[in-house]
């Protein structure tokens, strides 16, 4: 099992490794009657992001911070990173584009919005090579939204 | 000597009704409108132009003129403005006037300088009333939430509030009189329970509504959007027209309940009328922003040290005064540590509390001199 995860995460680094332009991405916690809580460095979002060779379009503050709007525009996300939940915290896409931040980023230009289960995605376990392999065909050869 | 002859007649409770002779403040109370007038105007220019992502004072000026010019701007610089930075402008006019107007209601209306919607508990009777709908709004209560739409929030906040300030005066007041010892300790009674009850649901709620709720406490202007303006508006509106005619009532009323209702001022209406409005702008305010303490207590203090306790004055300007101070925190807040947001009760908090301080501070000094 070691072994094979080894190997997945070397096939995932020779990938990674011929990226010319990483691509930046935003991950949002929530967002909750319009505050968005984002996840900034030194996070599992952040490390699977990096795993998946895309850059965290948050570098200046670590952990989950709610982030301010205008921020979300000047950080321009080239796609956004959610985790797929049920009931009410996964705001479907067309509700996410429509924030006024949200709407003037890269991302919602390509409407690039990427939903992972949260354990699969963040759990850092025995699935994390393939977790991180599936955000890095969401990436870079879906193209646009994979969900 | 005549700092201490101002500051003995602003904490001199109750006050005279009609002020006369050298008593008079009205001028000085009136040109102090005029400047905070001026000071709110200030602040939402100010409001506009600050922000993280450094669209600044001169994109706000081609942002008006181009209304009339019909000159074209990029539209990031559009969308951050009008889309963003405008409603939350707006927001925080409303709630910054409403959280100062409402303390200062309370002051009048419980005779002490000290009440506070913060301070004796309305804001949280309000926030548990909003909790209860984020907690469960989509599931035990969802058929009687999900029709309210956005307006469902900000109702359940007003009857929270609501139903704690009435509970609060009524347990509070014995006889006329409001004793403010009683009403720190029923204030402490009524945490514990609301806490238990806040407990309950924190107990029920998931990971991320936990970590709304702690944002949530923090208060926050941010998602600011026009429809939320909209859905709090009308409430913190309706309150803030009454208030103008509450003034008269609340002077009265600083000479006691028997005084007041040989004025001719129906009391018991009267303080009804009173409450209902207090919960209203709290409640409102509360739902859109969440728990923002200080500014109730702070606001009319002060002017009231600085223009006297005439409430016809003291109203307009608490108004103008709150909405200012809000919007120079808010600003604050999303400039700090940007990217990131520091939540406004936090900034709120660290300028009124020290302030709250000084204000026991020199009274105990007023004690000890007189």
């Amino acid at each position: 099992m070691a072994a094979s995860a080894r190997s997945a995460f070397d096939d995932l680094a020779t990938q990674t490794a011929i990226i010319g332009k990483p691509q930046r991405v935003l991950f949002i916690l929530s967002m909750r009657g319009g505050k968005i809580l984002a996840s900034g460095i030194d996070t599992a979002a952040d490390g699977i992001l990096k795993l998946a060779g895309a850059e965290n379009a948050i570098q200046e503050f670590s952990g989950y911070k709610a982030l301010s709007e205008e921020a979300i525009i000047t950080s321009a996300p080239d796609a956004i990173l959610m985790m797929a939940r049920g009931g009410d915290h996964s705001a479907d896409a067309d509700k996410l584009f429509a924030h006024p931040a949200i709407s003037q980023t890269p991302a919602a230009a390509s409407r690039s919005l990427i939903k992972m289960d949260g354990l699969y995605l963040l759990g850092f376990g025995p699935r994390t090579p393939a977790a991180a392999t599936d955000l890095y065909k969401a990436l870079y050869e879906a193209g646009a939204a994979a969900n | 000597m005549y700092l201490s002859s101002l500051v003995n007649r602003a904490t001199h409770w109750p006050v005279s009704m009609t002020p006369a002779g050298d008593g008079d403040r009205r001028p000085l109370a009136l040109r102090t409108i005029w400047f905070l007038a001026f000071g709110l105007l200030t602040a939402v220019i100010a409001g506009l132009s600050i922000g993280p992502s450094g669209t600044g004072f001169g994109t706000v000026l081609s942002y008006f003129t181009s209304m009339f010019t019909g000159a074209e701007i990029a539209a990031r610089e559009r969308i951050i403005i009008e889309s963003i930075r405008l409603p939350r402008v707006i927001m925080g006019v409303l709630v910054g006037a409403s959280l100062a107007v409402s303390g200062a209601i309370m002051q009048g209306l419980f005779r002490n300088p000290l009440a506070d919607p913060g301070i004796v508990g309305v804001s949280a009777g309000a926030g548990l009333g909003a909790i209860t709908v984020i907690v469960l709004g989509t599931g035990v209560l969802a058929p009687v939430i999900l029709p309210l739409g956005i307006f469902a929030v900000p109702l359940a906040a007003f009857f929270g509030a609501l139903f704690t300030t009435m509970l609060l005066y009524r347990l509070a007041t014995r006889g006329g009189q409001t004793s403010i010892s009683t009403l720190l300790l029923r204030r402490i009674a009524h945490a514990a329970i609301a806490g238990a009850a806040r407990g309950i649901l924190i107990y029920l709620a998931d990971d991320a509504q936990l970590r709304d709720l702690t944002f949530w406490g923090l208060g926050s202007l941010a998602g600011a959007t026009w429809q939320k303006c909209l859905a709090v508006a009308p409430i913190i509106v309706l309150a803030m027209a009454t208030a103008p005619f509450l003034a008269r009532g609340l002077n009265a009323l600083a000479l006691g309940e028997a005084a007041a209702h040989h004025a001719g001022i129906p009391v018991q209406i009267f303080k009804r009328i009173s409450i209902i409005a207090v919960a209203g702008a709290t409640g409102a305010a509360v739902a859109a922003s969440g728990g923002i303490g200080f500014v109730g207590v702070v606001v009319p203090h002060l002017l009231r040290l600085f223009m006297g306790p005439d409430n016809r004055t003291l109203l307009p300007a608490s108004a103008l005064l709150g909405a200012a101070l809000l919007l120079i925190c808010d600003a604050i807040s999303r400039t700090i540590v940007a990217p990131a947001e520091l939540p406004i009760g936090v900034v709120t908090a660290l300028i009124g509390a020290p302030f709250f301080l000084w204000i026991l501070m020199s009274r105990r000094g007023l004690a000890g001199m007189g």
